[in-house]
């Protein structure tokens, strides 16, 4: 039986992504979503030649999941599904951002509370028969991916007392701001492009289109001998913004 | 599930908040820390005493005189002072008083203290003070001048910490209506509800007074009382029998705030000259302010979402007990934090995924200014 999920409240959509380097990388930003780096993302995507996923937005149409476009504008009572599959072996979390800036863990729950991600296997968010949809709130909602090699304790704190909803008391939100996993020597390259399209931070990235199979897809650069690699310690956030009209 | 914090029945304790007004002594003599004070430092303080003037009070239906209400401290030579609101209240009517008189004393002997009508300028209900102005016109007609007062140097109460010396100054019913001063440290500070705690004695009459630190400024302002009293059971019938006194804690309205008033009086007079309203303005709060604002990168200006934004106690670490407020900001980088504060100085932290902590200090006015972060 489908349940629907009515707190996400999901907006139009735009997929951004966004990604952390080694620490040992120098400051580099620049925006990468013309066409030779698109390559290159898909390329390191398939041949693992460095940290990558894919991720396609699926909206329920006629009792089917179609793939639907980043710059899609969602109507209340819209469903959709999130389908993401990683080259390597890690860790994701998802996290909604409301339009108000409330954050809501979405992945993984507490029961179970695992979010390993094995390379090559598709996930889709919400699991099962479950469904996103969206209600009458109007914005843009953010679903935020962050891929890591290890856990992040304020997230599983957050998953097992508070339903994981993020800095519900004081307590978890000076956890939250005290450190956990950070990032060092990065300069963060946000969004160049307007809502609707493809972003990135300091991350190469295809963006997906209209019934491409493929969705968006994300890929860490293999700069200043990172390897294209997630290293212990460090995180790769992205963003998928949905516009809700 | 979340831990709840339970208290058992035998411990049971009545914690009263009372105003000064309303309060008994809570130190016996001798429980006031002693210890040296440099000639510098008894120098600075007898100068804040002169400021320090005893406030009269009276309704049109009293019969005699104005009788000793609690104490005030100017803190503007032209003669704006600043007491407690509930000082210029009658607690039974709740009325304001008609006549209120401040008593300026020359002297510790008060032998010849001067006595002006003041008036009610502007009021905060919330923080419990009052501007007062006082009427220090001398002679009639041509012949008439302003008076310079004598004021308190005003100090930076979000400045002061643990363990700092207090000095308290004003009229303690219990001390005659000569000036009485004693000494405290302080205790506590409670950056969110604007207190500052202290364990210097305050009684009926130091309501509306001075607090000052070793240098003589003005850090406080003498407000309330929160006594720890406990009932005792003597015949074991379940009734109390009699209520032990366990001692209590002094409370200061911050500097801060009569800053803040005097902020805004000083605005009202560069419109309109000042002149002896016939009700007092009442002015919305500046105890808190809500806090709000965008975060961007600093690379390309664009919002940056899902950043949980924190204001902490300036100069402190994150914790549970420093972070005051917080909140996450939207699509748009927009934040808004979830508990209004004061406004003063604090430590403004912010971290997203993916991006280096930020950190720093931020002045927090009211109104409040839209915040931005570049992170």
């Amino acid at each position: 039986m489908k349940t629907l999920i009515r707190s996400l409240l999901i907006i139009g959509m735009i997929v951004s992504a966004s990604a952390v380097p080694a620490i040992a990388q120098r400051k580099t930003s620049h925006i990468k979503t013309d066409q030779s780096n698109a390559e290159l993302a898909r390329g390191l995507f398939l041949n693992k030649r460095a940290d990558a996923m894919s991720i396609l937005i699926l909206k329920l149409e006629s009792g089917s999941l179609v793939p639907v476009d980043p710059g899609h504008e969602f109507k209340a009572g819209d469903q959709i599904k999130v389908e993401f599959q990683s080259n390597f072996n890690g860790i994701i979390y998802v996290i909604n951002i409301s339009p108000s800036g409330k954050r809501r863990i979405l992945f993984p729950s507490n029961n179970p509370m695992d979010n390993t991600v094995q390379a090559d296997r598709r996930y889709t968010l919400p699991p099962g028969g479950d469904t996103i949809e969206f209600d009458n709130e109007v914005g843009t909602e953010v679903l935020q991916v962050i891929m890591v090699k290890q856990r992040i304790p304020a997230f599983d704190t957050a998953i097992k007392d508070s339903g994981g909803w993020l800095a519900e008391t004081a307590a978890s939100a000076a956890a939250e701001l005290q450190g956990g996993i950070t990032n060092k020597d990065v300069t963060p390259a946000l969004p160049d492009e307007d809502r609707g399209k493809m972003q990135s931070r300091d991350i190469i990235l295809a963006p997906g289109k209209d019934k491409e199979k493929e969705g968006s897809v994300v890929a860490i650069p293999d700069k200043a001998g990172s390897g294209g690699r997630l290293k212990p310690g460090e995180m790769a956030p992205f963003e998928i913004r949905l516009k809700h009209t | 599930m979340r831990p709840s914090i339970s208290r058992t029945s035998s411990s049971i304790r009545l914690t009263l908040f009372a105003l000064i007004a309303l309060a008994s002594p809570r130190n016996l003599p001798g429980q006031t820390p002693k210890g040296d004070l440099s000639p510098e430092v008894r120098s600075r303080v007898r100068q804040a005493i002169a400021a320090t003037a005893l406030v009269l009070v009276r309704s049109s239906g009293d019969a005699g005189e104005s009788r000793p209400r609690g104490s005030a401290v100017i803190v503007r030579s032209d003669g704006i002072a600043v007491t407690n609101l509930h000082v210029l209240v009658d607690a039974r009517s709740g009325k304001p008083y008609d006549e209120i008189v401040l008593s300026l004393g020359p002297d510790e002997s008060n032998q010849h203290a001067v006595r002006y009508k003041a008036v009610v300028l502007l009021i905060d209900r919330e923080s419990d003070l009052a501007l007062l102005r006082i009427d220090n016109t001398s002679g009639e007609g041509s012949q008439s001048r302003k008076l310079v007062m004598p004021t308190v140097e005003m100090g930076d109460s979000d400045n002061i910490k643990l363990l700092d010396d207090i000095f308290i100054i004003g009229y303690p019913e219990k001390g005659g209506v000569t000036v009485t001063v004693n000494r405290g440290v302080v205790e506590g500070k409670d950056a969110l509800l604007n207190w500052i705690k202290t364990d210097a004695r305050l009684i009926h009459g130091n309501s509306g007074g001075a607090a000052v630190d070793s240098a003589g400024r003005l850090i406080g302002i003498p407000t309330k009382v929160v006594a720890d009293v406990q009932p005792i059971d003597r015949d074991g019938d379940g009734f109390p029998d009699d209520y032990r006194r366990f001692g209590a804690v002094g409370f200061l309205r911050p500097s801060r705030l009569v800053a803040v008033m005097l902020d805004r009086l000083g605005r009202e007079q560069d419109q309109t000259p000042l002149s002896v309203p016939t009700t007092p303005k009442e002015i919305e709060s500046p105890v808190t302010v809500t806090v709000r604002g965008t975060v961007r990168s600093s690379v390309n200006k664009k919002p940056v979402a899902g950043a949980l934004v924190g204001l902490v106690i300036a100069g402190a670490k994150v914790s549970e007990s420093t972070l005051l407020t917080w909140g996450s900001t939207n699509a748009e980088g927009e934040f808004v934090l979830n508990k209004p504060v004061p406004p003063g100085r604090y430590t403004l932290k912010a971290k997203a995924p993916g991006l280096k902590v930020y950190t720093g200090e931020v002045e927090i006015k009211s109104p409040a200014a839209p915040l931005t972060i570049e992170m």
